[in-house]
């Protein structure tokens, strides 16, 4: 699951809210294996509350990095992004 | 400056202080994102196409790079229970790739010139000097393969020699030189803190002189040099030598940590990475006398319709208590 | 050693402040109160913390101080045109300062810490003061040929304290390393220069402006021989094994370099490559490891420093009235400055080794001791002093001889700074034969 969102996340081209949307993927993947661990571990379940806020936190700015640069660049395409070469 | 962004540096920095001081890897891990997340709205300013471009790429790579470094460090728990002898090396050198992914280390570089690119010149000091802080200390914790470590050094070494010609960004070389001195930081990590610690410090310091004149002078290219800072003969002085400084040449300061660094390597019978190092740093000084070449020739017309609201007193007074500690240093030490 | 740290650094603000020719004076005092600290002794004196001297630094030490305050005398263009003149000072002052530290430090580190600060001011003197655009290239030429072999002799420097725990020079024993060997007496070959890792010099000496001139022949190559008579005690094992390699190498390639000599068509990059071939003696002197060649190779390393510095002061004197220094144009000058040409003779005489000089003196302690060292080195000694005296009459004759070039115009002639110049030259390099003991005695 982990290695199929990398692939998805390094592979992907085009739009960049496909890739925010990979690395919410990529989250919820190391969600459910903290998810185990905390299992094993005596049931201590609160600790994946601070993954999830960090996470939602992560997510938040990765979307709003979008918004600003939609607005500076008018798309959200990866071909766009060279200006910096 | 607005609040916001006071507001943010600070959180930047207890985000660093977070993650150095930790005691578990899941504290480490909110300690490098709440670096992550407080440093994009310091570099993001409104509608400027490149910041906000720079800004992406930085947290894409940076958030990757925290995610595999959590995934790699829940594995091993699962997988061992961080026993020290049963330390799985695959999982640590997928969780150091990560680490030195936030670096910026050589075959994890490549998103690090072009987020240098699109900032400003404080931005650029705090990606150089500060951001370096919380992966370095965490690679220090882990026990690194000395092969692989090795292997980043020389490829540090080598891509940043490599690349670092014909660039005409200043931020552009200054990213490939603190390349080129992140393999001497990792070669530091393999052997003792304490000379990472000075070498990291006189990296910051040398750093902080140079893009403080740049950012006085406003420069951001090669071809800009001649029009400002050449103009200046005391501005000029000191960008010179804080460049051979940058590179290790002996009266400077900078000469300080390589001497350290070289003398523990030799302490620990790393003779070959030790002729490594010193050979491909070389290639490195000489782009910094290239960049240095139109100063360097002292003739230059002045003239006297610029004026620099700059405090050169202070300059003057900075670079040169730093870039000549050395000497002074020695001295003082001669008279204990 | 103290006081003349101090003095130094209390003229860095004077040279900015102060004229041009009030610190000229200010150097010739320096000079000779370093003179009045004469020892008849051999052994360290003036030892405060790290720094001491015994005679064969003290001699070292006295002949920088000496070539740098002729330095100023020669740039009098520097002062006179305004190109900078309080840096240049300041710049002469902190290669003196260097060089002071340099030859006068008994520990290896702090030998080598100030061995490579002196290249700063040096590149800095070429790329600052030089004339063509080409300087940037023998500025690179001069730093990184210098640094590639010099940042590995630090490698092996700490290795050497890891095996004495101390980098004194009186206190350290033996290697018996060939690689260590290679690394650390190749940075003074290069800086010596031995021949095939020469090629920096004679750019250098071409882009460089008089005053660089004058300290680059006259001191930083002596700053090799310096280190390598110092640590040749280090070697004395696997120097009897592999010197050999080296002799024979200076020796041809001293041979060769004469050859070249002859066939410059600019004076001052003849005067470079005749340096090479005398600098290849003082290496072979030096590897022979015997107490003539050390001795010797002191003796012409004091005589090479003030006669080729006085030689680049002569080329340009003769470059500031025509505007160039090439062979072509430089000839017949005896008609246009009859009394210079007199110098040039003296000088010249000097360069190959005539009677009076202190040349005489090195080369003959320096052919004893080559042949001591084995007996086929003859063939190339013979050659290499023939050759020395036929380049040194080519200079001569086609500079003075012949008929003058028509294309000059104008201009004037000798002053009196110049004449005071050159035969402040030529004057120590002939008296001192007298004193020629004191310069033998050191050992």
């Amino acid at each position: 699951m982990f290695l199929s969102g990398l692939i998805v996340f390094s592979m992907k081209r085009k739009h960049l809210l496909l890739m925010l949307l990979s690395l919410e993927f990529i989250v919820l993947s190391i969600y459910f294996v903290l998810f185990m661990y905390l299992g094993i571990f005596n049931n201590e379940y609160f600790f994946s509350m601070i993954f999830l806020t960090f996470s939602v936190c992560e997510g938040a700015l990765g979307l709003s990095l979008l918004v600003s640069l939609i607005r500076t660049h008018g798309n959200d395409y990866f071909h766009s992004f060279n200006l910096l070469w | 400056m607005k609040l916001y962004k006071i507001m943010f540096f600070n959180m930047m920095v207890m985000g660093t202080i977070i993650a150095t001081s930790s005691y578990s890897w899941f504290s480490m891990w909110m300690g490098l994102e709440i670096n992550l997340l407080s440093i994009i709205p310091l570099m993001s300013t409104q509608k400027n196409s490149l910041s906000s471009e720079s800004a992406i790429k930085y947290f894409v790579t940076q958030a990757l790079a925290s995610l595999i470094l959590l995934m790699a460090a829940i594995m091993m728990m699962l997988i061992n229970e961080f026993i020290t002898p049963l330390v799985n090396y695959h999982f640590l050198m997928i969780m150091n790739s990560a680490l030195l992914t936030k670096l910026g280390a050589a075959p994890f570089h490549f998103w690090f010139p072009e987020v240098m690119e699109g900032l400003t010149w404080l931005n650029c000091m705090i990606m150089l000097t500060w951001q370096k802080i919380a992966p370095m200390t965490l690679i220090m914790n882990n026990s690194m393969n000395p092969t692989f470590s090795t292997l980043i050094i020389i490829s540090c070494l080598l891509t940043s020699a490599m690349m670092v010609f014909n660039q005409i960004s200043l931020r552009k070389i200054l990213t490939f030189s603190s390349i080129n001195h992140i393999a001497w930081m990792i070669s530091t990590t393999m052997m003792s803190s304490s000379s990472w610690l000075i070498y990291f410090a006189v990296y910051c310091l040398i750093n902080m002189n140079i893009i403080m004149i740049f950012k006085m002078t406003n420069t951001f290219y090669l071809k800009q040099i001649n029009n400002i800072i050449n103009t200046n003969k005391t501005i000029k002085f000191s960008y010179m030598m804080n460049f051979l400084s940058l590179g290790g040449l002996p009266p400077f300061i900078g000469f300080l940590p390589k001497w350290i660094v070289i003398n523990w390597l030799v302490n620990n019978n790393m003779y070959t990475i030790a002729t490594t190092m010193i050979i491909l740093t070389l290639i490195m000084l000489y782009v910094y006398m290239r960049i240095t070449f139109s100063s360097m020739l002292l003739n230059h017309n002045e003239p006297k319709i610029i004026k620099l609201k700059i405090n050169k007193m202070a300059i003057n007074t900075i670079n040169f208590m730093t870039l000549f500690s050395l000497i002074t240093c020695t001295l003082i030490f001669n008279l204990l | 050693m103290m006081k003349f740290i101090f003095m130094m650094v209390m003229m860095m603000p004077l040279s900015f402040l102060g004229g041009f020719w009030f610190n000229q004076v200010l150097w010739f005092l320096m000079t000779f109160i370093y003179l009045l600290g004469f020892s008849f002794n051999y052994l360290y004196m003036n030892v405060s913390y790290e720094y001491g001297n015994d005679l064969m630094s003290y001699i070292l030490i006295l002949l920088s101080f000496w070539v740098c305050s002729l330095m100023i005398l020669a740039s009098e263009k520097i002062s006179s045109s305004g190109s900078w003149s309080g840096l240049f000072l300041f710049f002469i002052l902190l290669l003196m300062w260097s060089l002071f530290m340099t030859f006068g430090s008994m520990n290896l580190f702090l030998f080598y810490i100030f061995f490579e600060f002196s290249l700063i001011p040096t590149l800095i003197l070429i790329l600052g003061w030089g004339y063509q655009p080409e300087r940037l290239q023998a500025g690179v030429y001069l730093l990184f040929y210098t640094l590639l072999a010099s940042l590995p002799m630090m490698i092996s420097i700490f290795f050497c304290y890891s095996d004495f725990y101390s980098l004194h020079f009186f206190s350290m024993g033996f290697v018996d390393s060939l690689i260590i060997y290679v690394l650390i007496n190749m940075v003074f070959f290069i800086k010596i220069p031995m021949f095939f890792v020469h090629l920096w010099l004679p750019k250098a000496h071409v882009e460089a402006p008089v005053a660089g001139s004058m300290i680059l022949a006259g001191i930083l190559l002596k700053m090799g021989g310096y280190g390598m008579m110092r640590l040749m005690v280090l070697f004395m094992g696997i120097g009897v094994k592999i010197n050999l390699f080296f002799v024979s190498l200076s020796l041809i390639g001293g041979f060769y370099v004469s050859l070249m000599c002859m066939r410059q068509s600019d004076m001052k990059s003849l005067i470079a490559y005749s340096s090479v071939a005398h600098m290849g003696l003082v290496l072979c002197g030096v590897m022979s490891m015997n107490y003539w060649g050390l001795a010797g190779s002191l003796v012409m390393m004091v005589a090479h420093g003030l006669c080729s510095s006085g030689l680049f002061c002569l080329a340009n004197v003769s470059y500031e009235r025509l505007g160039s220094r090439s062979l072509y144009l430089n000839k017949g000058l005896i008609n246009l400055m009859p009394n210079l040409s007199l110098l040039w003779f003296l000088l010249i005489s000097s360069n190959m080794a005539a009677p009076p000089s202190l040349n005489l003196l090195g080369e003959i302690m320096l052919i004893n001791s080559i042949l001591g060292f084995s007996v086929y080195n003859m063939g190339f000694l013979m050659l290499i002093s023939f050759f020395g005296a036929v380049y040194s009459l080519f200079l001569y004759s086609f500079s003075q001889h012949g008929s003058y070039y028509s294309g000059f115009y104008s201009f004037s002639m000798c002053g009196l700074r110049e004449y005071l110049l050159l035969m402040l030259h030529w004057v120590p390099l002939n008296i001192l034969v007298l004193m020629g003991d004191y310069l033998i005695f050191w050992l």
